[in-house]
């Protein structure tokens, strides 16, 4: 991984093949991009995901790719699907019948409606079964999860014969490779079952850039062993928290523990400043570390930490802004308590 | 005429008319209006007929200030919700400045579509506000929209039915905008789509609708061109 040297071009070149890590406050969303073709995972409600995509003149959406049916990952499912200016070619949902709500159902509805008038293609087989199919141009995105059986019995209640799935352990799992090479893994929601069936199942789920799983809280007592035994299985050099601070105070400090004993190097950034961190809001004129160029949701707000992050296949590697060392520098001029610098491990 | 100077933008110095019952009121427009940049010309009270008045606009004015309840002194039957809807769609870029906003919520939605900004007496009721809100509205006559004012095609899904002062409401949920949030609309905005339907029939029943659905806020919205929603294909997702 070169953490050093990152190309300063503008974001929508016809060539680029990166990963964007948007900054959305809390919720996932990422912009999967091989020059102008772009896969979404997740689309929790917010300007910025739009804005993005706008910013690429006409950008065609392969695939619009939707975790799991929780509120921070599809609660702008829908007015992204209504946008007349992006055009989106395949929306994947997992069937839940436990989310099965009627803000659920006005998404199909949507989707439905596109289907008839524009073609929309719906696959409601996010699982390991639908092998290459998220994959394009240089772009390799491979389903890890849920596996078969756990995509045919959906989320359940406990005693179960296949044992308990909730709707977080049926959240895909997703790893990204960009022109041949593992970049991000992206678990959505995942928990400790779906983590077990995932490496159990001996699918290689190493990726220079992790982002942490339901956003780095609220995992249940097995945090700190979660995270501990997911890193040394990913072995990330980057490690992202999609967070955003006035909902919940993540990441937790078990998740952090759990970190520190299996990936002590790793750099760890989250989307937005943690309550855990910081509790005053910044000018926004001191983010120069973060990229300029894509829209950040917590930039106004004086929010941010790392901001929306771009993973790039750069030279021979994969490379990430904003850099390490600036991001660093960020932290120790502006951020009081850092819960990512050795210190707060004490 | 001046409707023949439309195709160039609005300048201030233009004539803006200035439309309410009463006349104390329409001066206190006027001042606003002269210290935003424009000449006033004041219609106080308006004709009982709104095709006189709007005809009356088009030869005398550039552009329209209006109060929405005009049914004070004068013998109309029209709201100024409809003069500001119809004078914008007839490119005369119109604004809304009322005391109302909060309280004839029904009557301002059925033109919300065509009305770019509703200003409310006092805190908004400011030189530069409504010199941004004229320039805006003249900005959506000539098509350019700003992303709170695009209205896109989505779902709208209806709650309940009631009547509130005499109008028949449906109670709607608009995903997109907010899932969270009940907006009440009048009826009469879906009638081409909800034939004969029964308010039972109605609860829970799904539409088409254009909707606005980047509005920053409930009295934001508009609705316009009602299609009853395609039915979810059986087992799609499988459940």
């Amino acid at each position: 991984m070169t953490g050093g040297v990152f190309p300063e071009e503008e974001w929508i070149r016809d060539t680029a093949l990166r990963v964007i890590v948007l900054d959305v406050g809390h919720g996932n969303c990422a912009i999967i991009q091989d020059g102008r073709e772009v896969a979404v995972v997740d689309a929790p409600k917010t300007d910025v995901l739009p804005s993005c995509l706008e910013m690429q003149a006409g950008p065609v959406v392969r695939h619009l790719i939707l975790s799991h049916a929780d509120e921070d990952h599809i609660g702008g499912a829908e007015a992204l699907l209504a946008h007349e200016d992006i055009g989106i070619q395949q929306l994947w949902v997992n069937p839940n019948s436990q989310k099965y709500t009627k803000t659920y159902v006005d998404l199909l509805t949507v989707a439905r409606d596109r289907n008839l008038s524009q073609g929309l293609q719906v696959s409601t087989n996010l699982n390991v079964g639908a092998g290459e199919s998220l994959s394009f141009g240089r772009v390799r995105i491979e389903i890890l999860h849920p596996d078969i059986v756990w995509a045919g019995v959906g989320p359940n209640r406990p005693g179960h014969p296949v044992g308990r799935i909730t709707d977080n352990g049926m959240s895909a799992v997703l790893r990204v490779s960009l022109d041949g090479l593992p970049a991000v893994l992206l678990p959505g929601d995942m928990n400790a079952a779906a983590f077990n069936v995932v490496t159990s199942s001996g699918a290689d789920i190493s990726a220079p850039v992790l982002v942490f799983p339901h956003h780095g809280g609220a995992g249940g007592r097995n945090d700190e062993e979660l995270a501990s035994r997911l890193c040394a299985a990913v072995r990330p050099h980057l490690i992202i928290f999609s967070i955003g601070r006035r909902r919940y105070a993540n990441p937790t400090p078990q998740v952090m523990a759990g970190i520190r004993t299996s990936a002590p190097e790793a750099h760890v950034a989250c989307t937005q400043l943690s309550r855990r961190c910081s509790n005053v809001e910044l000018d926004p004129r001191v983010f120069e570390h973060v990229a300029a160029d894509i829209p950040a949701a917590g930039r106004s707000m004086g929010l941010i930490c790392a901001g929306s992050i771009v993973i790039d296949r750069s030279g021979d590697g994969i490379a990430y802004r904003p850099l390490r060392a600036d991001h660093q520098r960020f932290i120790e001029n502006h951020v009081s308590t850092p819960l990512c610098a050795p210190a707060a491990e004490a | 005429m001046l409707s023949q100077v439309a195709d160039r933008p609005l300048v201030q110095g233009d004539p803006v008319a200035v439309v309410d019952d009463i006349l104390e009121d329409a001066d206190l427009t006027a001042t606003l209006v002269r210290e935003a940049g424009f000449v006033p010309v004041i219609i106080a009270p308006p004709p009982p007929s709104i095709e006189h008045l709007l005809s009356r606009i088009r030869n005398d004015a550039r552009a329209l200030v209006c109060d929405h309840r005009l049914t004070g002194t004068a013998n109309v039957a029209y709201y100024g919700a409809e003069v500001v809807a119809r004078s914008n769609k007839d490119h005369i870029p119109a604004v809304l400045l009322t005391t109302y906003a909060d309280v004839d919520t029904q009557s301002i939605r059925r033109w919300r579509s065509g009305i770019p900004r509703l200003l409310r007496r006092g805190r908004e009721s400011d030189p530069d506000t409504l010199f941004e809100s004229l320039v805006q509205a003249d900005e959506e006559a000539s098509g350019r929209y700003e992303d709170n004012r695009r209205a896109f095609r989505t779902v709208v899904r209806v709650e309940g039915v009631r009547t509130v002062e005499g109008t028949r409401v449906a109670e709607v949920v608009v995903s997109a905008w907010n899932p969270s949030e009940v907006v009440e609309i009048p009826l009469a905005l879906m009638a081409g789509a909800v034939g004969e339907a029964s308010d039972d029939q109605l609860r829970g029943k799904r539409f088409m609708a254009y909707v606005n659905i980047y509005a920053d806020t409930a009295d934001e919205l508009y609705f316009r061109d009602f299609e009853e929603a395609p039915e979810v294909p059986e087992g799609w997702p499988e459940r």
